[in-house]
């Protein structure tokens, strides 16, 4: 997936978006407050293997994953972080960390924290760390289709 | 639109053409979104186009 072909997904579907450009930025806070988007509604995905299944789970972007929650809340044995060199292939032109949160698309489940569901937008990295796509919840969730479910954790100080 | 290239030009993007067509086929292998699938394959069929173009050198009679 590449920021046209997203881009030409989005207006097959007449859904309304505005893409933002930005400088490279290495903190998801900085993003946002960059581009002037609430840190909550700034989103990040992340692969996970469930039971060695490939999900995607998307998240506010200043928290993780816990693990522990996601497998409680889902059912599974075991999750796991994916490798990149595990999900590397379905997301070719996108840089790591940059899928928007469409796995959908490519079969895979979503995940949406709980948390995203308090805001009437969603921006999350199209395909690149320059470029965001603001849409409205409802309309992720109307292509997307993601299951809610509560996983998101704060970052430790050190980890953030 | 009219673009005169260099025949390195024209090379140097049929390699980035090709290397992207590689890619798209990859992705719609890998899709299972039937209208996305449709998309992509639209997409396709445009780059192809430009590919054959590119490759003969010579722009496409309209």
């Amino acid at each position: 997936m590449s920021l046209s072909s997203l881009k030409e997904y989005l207006d097959k579907n007449a859904i309304e978006y505005t893409v933002i450009s930005h400088s490279p930025a290495f903190t998801a806070q900085g993003i946002a407050a960059m581009v002037h988007v609430p840190g909550q509604e700034l989103a990040k995905t992340v692969v996970i293997k469930v039971d060695g299944e490939l999900v995607m789970a998307v998240l506010p972007a200043s928290f993780r994953v816990d693990l522990t929650l996601f497998e409680k809340e889902t059912g599974a044995r075991k999750a796991e972080l994916a490798s990149e060199a595990e999900f590397r292939e379905t997301f070719p032109e996108c840089e790591t960390g940059a899928m928007p949160p469409f796995g959908n698309l490519y079969g895979l489940r979503v995940f949406a924290d709980e948390s995203l569901t308090r805001d009437n937008e969603i921006a999350f990295n199209a395909c690149s760390h320059r470029e965001l796509i603001r849409m409205s919840w409802r309309d992720l969730q109307r292509l997307a289709r993601p299951r809610i479910a509560r996983f998101a954790a704060r970052r430790s100080a050190e980890a953030a | 639109m009219e673009l005169t290239l260099s025949a390195q030009e024209v090379a140097l993007i049929q390699d980035i053409l090709e290397e992207r067509h590689l890619a798209l086929q990859r992705e719609i292998g890998r899709t299972d979104h039937r209208e996305f699938k449709q998309m992509l394959r639209e997409r396709e069929k445009i780059l192809e186009s430009v590919l054959e173009r590119v490759r003969s050198g010579m722009p496409k009679a309209a």
